[in-house]
């Protein structure tokens, strides 16, 4: 039987990241871990512990080194750095780690703050001197969320508008 | 099933009913310090529970008891899989629990904010 591949601990982190980018905290099960991963179920719980455990390691990659990479990608880059921002999942597992855990976990919600701290200020548009139109000044980090939940949804089914008139018509 | 508490710097686990019979324990107390998260994990019941050293198992019934996997102790009480919780140990004399318990969720968030806190 062939060995089965093993990962290095930055390549499960990243694994796992994706895991919970993609399934949420709470909708990302141990057997959705075990199998991304490839380790061993005992493994996982002796090297971190819980399922918190790794998400808190998780964050704290994305915080110390996914985060300001994809940030300096987007500013460095020719296009909008917003734009750049918003249009992959780079800001997914942000809005995860808020959303799901910001309220209960403590340790959750100051790693959501150094992040929302990296993302303040981060300009409107890329300073590089091919840009003549650079604006000065940034936007905030709520902003920009703001922004990548819109660029997230779907657009809008037909026949599912909501309309104003018909409510004021019951009162 | 199980109930678990915390008494100041203890972890206790209270085995209930009949399980204190076919686990052989009724109570496990287990220093904080000794406790290093809790997982809700329907699905490591399905992945064997390896040697039983003491205790009953009976597939799709009942685990219960002390069990060695790939060299470690494991206790088990587990009925429902769909409740059973991860608390994972280090220097102690069990390297896990698998313990069922009636709201999962409550019991993980409870065991995580008490480690925290120690």
């Amino acid at each position: 039987m062939a060995r089965p591949k093993t990962f290095s601990p930055e390549q499960v982190l990243r694994l796992a990241m994706a895991c919970f980018t993609a399934g949420g905290y709470e909708g990302t099960s141990i057997d959705d871990l075990v199998q991304a991963l490839n380790l061993h179920r005992g493994s996982l719980y002796k090297e971190f512990g819980s399922k918190r455990g790794l998400f808190l390691a998780v964050l704290q990659e994305y915080v110390g080194s996914t985060l300001p990479t994809a940030i300096r990608a987007a500013v460095g880059g020719p296009d909008d750095a917003v734009e750049h921002l918003t249009t992959g999942s780079d800001l997914d597992l942000l809005l995860i780690a808020a959303v799901e855990r910001g309220d209960t976990d403590s340790q959750v919600a100051t790693l959501v703050r150094q992040a929302l701290a990296q993302l303040d200020g981060v300009p409107e548009t890329s300073p590089s001197p091919s840009h003549r139109k650079s604006r000065v000044g940034g936007r905030s980090a709520t902003a920009i969320l703001g922004a990548r939940l819109d660029r997230r949804l779907l657009p809008a089914t037909e026949g599912y508008e909501h309309s104003d008139t018909t409510q004021e018509e019951g009162i | 099933m199980a109930q678990i508490s915390v008494e100041g710097r203890d972890l206790v686990v209270e085995v209930e009913g009949m399980d204190k019979l076919w686990s052989l324990k009724s109570r496990l107390t287990i220093p904080l310090a000794h406790v290093r998260g809790a997982t809700s994990d329907p699905g490591i019941v399905d992945e064997g529970q390896g040697l039983k050293l003491a205790g009953a198992r009976i597939p799709g019934v009942i685990v219960a008891g002390t069990f060695r996997q790939d060299g470690e102790r494991v206790f088990w009480d587990v009925h429902d899989k769909s409740k059973a919780v991860v608390i994972e140990l280090q220097d102690d004399t069990y390297a896990r629990l698998v313990v069922q318990v009636d709201d999962p969720r409550s019991t993980v968030e409870l065991v995580e904010q008490a480690r925290a806190q120690s």
